[in-house]
């Protein structure tokens, strides 16, 4: 566990005259960030217009910003996105689920940890795209095969982490939970959880990246269902008929969930962990 | 000159080109690249950047590309070939499908899509009934899913459907029955290419139509190219069996261009019909104009 | 080495009163531990920390707890706290041989992290009295006190890793005190305080004593505040270690009295001094 401090950034407020790199500095991080954004797009388009790029290659943002309001309005990107989100809570739920079954064997009995050594072991660098083609001879080709294939993908991080949190939270923390007498699930709840919570969100966030590129390259495979395809299958079919735009359209939605979630999981930390000068130095 | 293909034996008389060298022969100065690959959608974007200049590809997504102003036109039609949707026993006719039932077609935008969207509105009334349980796998693995019982119909091409029919399934109705015979593969170039490579390109077109000719006058001996071709996965007696599959014919003339546009383009896949073959094809189909 | 019950040290000091003339000496002790061996498992060899501890604390009394540095009184104020399981002897507290950890022995560890990093200061005060089942407002008010006691009332709403290690421990000080419970298990507590925050806490600490009759068991590796806060020093010597004295210091009354100067030369003759541990003394 670190102490945190404030963001220590070298050039600024040293008093002395501004240079371009503090004036830089100095603006708020989300505007230097939109900043960097709006430059980027302009690059793009300028590019797509100067270098006559062909049209069924590469989009310009204004066309792939039309699609993507149109998509939205239409409700083609918004079923797609709900597709692959359903699919993805329920894996993650499940994967969750069986982590939580796991974390528990493992933190209370060698066998269980050592079983969960070797199943992260063998699994976990397995790319759970991997699995797909066993998924599916397995499920079927539907949604389940998804489900199992994303619930593979976040069982792993989130055992090996969460345990890891366990069997390395503080003695002296535990013991002063016991010497005010709680026991069983009451000092789980109010000090094994909180003390392991960097270890749990840490093990979250790996979870939920790999779980979020398992599911959309498993659809860009796999394809499910033309009528409720996610929005892997959105991104392969538009490009199958050549509609470029709805390709960026799918990218940029992906794209934008992942940085939601990353903001959101940015929140967190710092209400949490960060917060509370926990989070995990690695 | 890149020359793409994919992995199937509907683009034989490409691979007897290749396999005997006739086009080396023919073009000595030409550097020829013959290209496998998996998608047809590869071979799209291949061609429109310029790595592939000719493309070998099914009838729909060469429309679709016309359609998006790909700027590519017809070079030479390669076979004819029908394809059947093959499904389980009890599955008497498309209005047997439930939600839970699978069949698979290699591609969004492949022939076999496309036949099914037409068989949905023929015998369903509405061409996207089916669209929930359209499942995209390649042959191989569509085969293999039929069999397994994880599809309840697959919609591929030969020698996949009769495998499928062997393995217990039934035809239920096929592209010839939907849109009457009618071109499966051909090949296709920019025009934009074609106007600088005239030469070279007619002499591709008639080494192809002399492939077309041996694999209809003399199947055995083609048989004997493509197992070499096929360097042991695929023996002569089952290619030769693959090639003369009934309903199967070879031949560089396009059928069935403007019935299948005319169809795609009553479902919305594409905005306009062609107006006539010859603004889809090149002069090196002049002599023997398709429909 | 012999190892002494008495109350004296082996070597007859004339300033050490015997332990029948204290207050306290007509109840049952509150806590006794009788020949107690204590050894840690490390890998699959056993590491010996106590070999034989014997000594009782009486109700409200204070028992300083003194020895060189690694020669196992953390652990002996761990096994009475019930974290560790003594390989023999026993260990009675309140009538029961029973020993679990419970809020009735209070622990203010030696270690800096036993704060909960996820409570505001105000927040790990006021957590254990409402697990030992004080209602919200009679907890705020009590947490309130002791904060204010050891002098942290501005930092109240600070997350631990804001504190130094001084303050802290202060926190855990007031987090124990604040429970009042029937005992308290202090490890070292002032050991990283400055002097006069020190003393001022040594003084706190005595009122409170006296005020909430707790009984104390506190390790210590100062002379001058076993002299100053106890009753009687319990001598631990060698390592495993085993009791060299019990010393009683009840009627000690500070620096200025005659007999502190005997008693405190004849300490450091016990703990085997002159390479003390801890030159400075304390304050
Ligand atoms: N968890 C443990 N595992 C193994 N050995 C330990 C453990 N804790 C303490 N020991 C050993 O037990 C002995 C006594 O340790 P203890 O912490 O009780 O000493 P101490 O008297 O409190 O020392 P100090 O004054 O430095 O705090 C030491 O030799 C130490 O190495
Ligand atoms: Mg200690």
């Amino acid at each position: 566990m670190a102490v945190t401090s404030q963001e220590l950034r070298p050039g600024a407020d040293l008093g002395g005259t501004l240079t371009a790199r503090q004036s830089w500095s100095r603006l708020p991080a989300w505007l230097r960030r939109v900043i960097i954004l709006a430059v980027a797009v302009a690059v793009w388009e300028l590019y797509v217009k100067a270098a006559h790029v062909s049209h069924l290659v590469f989009a310009s943002p204004y066309a792939v910003a039309r699609s993507f309001v149109s998509g939205w309005l239409d409700g083609q990107i918004a079923g797609a996105t709900g597709v692959t989100l359903e699919a993805l809570a329920i894996g993650m739920a499940i994967g969750i689920g069986s982590a939580i079954v796991f974390t528990v064997l493992a933190t209370w009995t060698t066998v269980g940890q050592d079983a969960l050594m070797m199943f992260t072991s063998m699994l976990n660098p397995l790319p759970s795209i991997a699995i797909l083609p066993l998924a599916i001879i397995w499920f079927g080709l539907n949604e389940k095969a998804l489900v199992f294939v994303v619930a593979n993908a976040v069982v792993w991080p989130i055992a090996i982490n969460v345990t890891t949190g366990f069997r390395t939270v503080n003695t002296t923390l535990l013991m002063v939970g016991k010497n005010l007498g709680l026991r069983g699930w009451r000092l789980v709840r109010d000090v094994l959880l909180p003390a392991a919570l960097p270890y749990i969100i840490s093990g979250v966030k790996v979870a939920w990246a790999f779980a979020w590129r398992t599911i959309i390259a498993s659809e860009l495979v796999f394809g499910t269902a033309g009528g409720s395809g996610g929005l892997g299958y959105f991104i392969n079919k538009s490009q199958y008929f050549l509609n470029i735009p709805d390709v960026f359209a799918g990218l940029v939605t992906i794209a934008v969930i992942g940085i939601i979630v990353e903001v959101g999981f940015n929140m967190l930390e710092r209400r949490t962990v960060i917060r509370w000068g926990m989070q995990a130095t690695s | 000159m890149t020359i793409a293909l994919q992995p199937d034996l509907g683009y034989s008389p490409l691979y007897i080109v290749e396999q005997e060298g006739w086009l080396k022969k023919a073009l000595p100065n030409v550097n020829v690249k013959w290209q496998v690959l998996n998608s047809g959608s590869a071979i799209e974007t291949g061609m429109i950047t310029n790595h592939i200049q000719v493309g070998a590809g099914g009838i729909a997504p060469f429309l679709l590309g016309v359609n998006k102003g790909v700027g590519w036109k017809l070079l030479s039609s390669l076979d004819e070939e029908n394809l059947w949707l093959v499904c389980k026993p009890n599955i008497k006719s498309l209005k047997d499908i439930t939600s839970t039932d699978r069949i698979s077609v290699v591609a969004p935008t492949s022939i076999q899509a496309i036949d099914l969207k037409k068989a949905a509105k023929t015998v369903l009334g509405n061409p996207n009934a089916l669209d929930p349980n359209m499942v995209i796998l390649s042959h191989p693995v569509s085969y293999q899913a039929f069999k397994a019982g994880r599809t309840t119909c697959a919609l591929d091409a030969p020698p996949f459907e009769q495998e499928e029919v062997a393995a217990g399934g039934h035809v239920v109705t096929s592209s010839y029955q939907l849109f009457g015979t009618s071109t499966f593969n051909s090949t296709f170039v920019l025009t934009k290419y074609y106007q600088s490579h005239q030469q070279e390109l007619k002499i591709l077109v008639q080494q192809i139509k002399r492939a077309v000719n041996l694999l209809n006058s003399d199947p055995k001996k083609a048989a004997t190219i493509i197992a070499a071709y096929e360097k042991g996965k695929l023996s002569e007696a089952d290619a030769l069996k693959d090639l003369t599959v009934k309903g199967t014919h070879w031949t560089i003339v396009p059928h069935g261009y403007l019935t299948y546009a005319k169809f795609m383009h009553s479902i919305g896949l594409i905005s306009s019909v062609p107006r006539s073959m010859s603004s889809i094809e090149l002069p090196t189909l002049k002599a023997t104009p398709g429909n | 080495m012999k190892n002494q019950q008495s109350d004296v040290s082996s070597r007859s000091q004339p300033d050490v009163k015997a332990k029948e003339d204290g207050p306290v000496t007509s109840s049952a002790p509150l806590l006794s531990v009788e020949h107690v061996k204590i050894s840690y498992r490390l890998k699959n060899t056993l590491v010996q920390a106590v070999d034989d501890a014997t000594f009782t604390v009486m109700p409200e009394e204070k028992v300083m707890l003194i020895g060189p540095s690694g020669c196992g009184k953390s652990t002996i104020l761990k096994a009475v706290a019930g974290f560790i399981e003594p390989v023999s002897g026993r260990i009675s507290f309140a009538g029961s041989t029973n020993i679990t950890p419970g809020p009735d022995r209070a622990v203010v560890f030696q270690e800096f992290d036993q704060l909960f990093p996820w409570r505001t200061v105000l927040d790990n005060v006021v957590y254990p009295l409402r697990v030992t089942g004080r209602s919200k407002p009679e907890a705020m008010a009590q947490a309130t006190t002791f904060i204010e006691m050891v002098g942290l009332g501005p930092a109240r709403t600070r997350f631990p890793h804001q504190l130094s290690g001084g303050m802290k421990q202060r926190v855990a000080i007031a987090r124990a005190l604040a429970l009042g419970p029937p005992m308290l298990l202090m490890d070292e507590p002032f050991g990283s305080l400055d002097a006069i925050t020190r003393t001022r806490l040594q003084g706190d600490l005595n009122r409170l004593a006296e005020r909430a009759k707790v009984a104390l068991l506190f390790v210590t590796h100062s002379i001058d505040e076993a002299l100053l806060l106890g009753h009687r020093v319990v001598v631990l010597q060698g390592a495993p270690s085993t009791v060299a004295a019990v010393v009683d210091v009840r009627d000690i009354n500070g620096p200025d009295d005659p007999h502190y100067r005997s008693i405190r030369r004849s300490l450091e003759d016990l703990l085997g001094a002159p390479g003390e541990e801890e030159p400075d003394g304390g304050n």
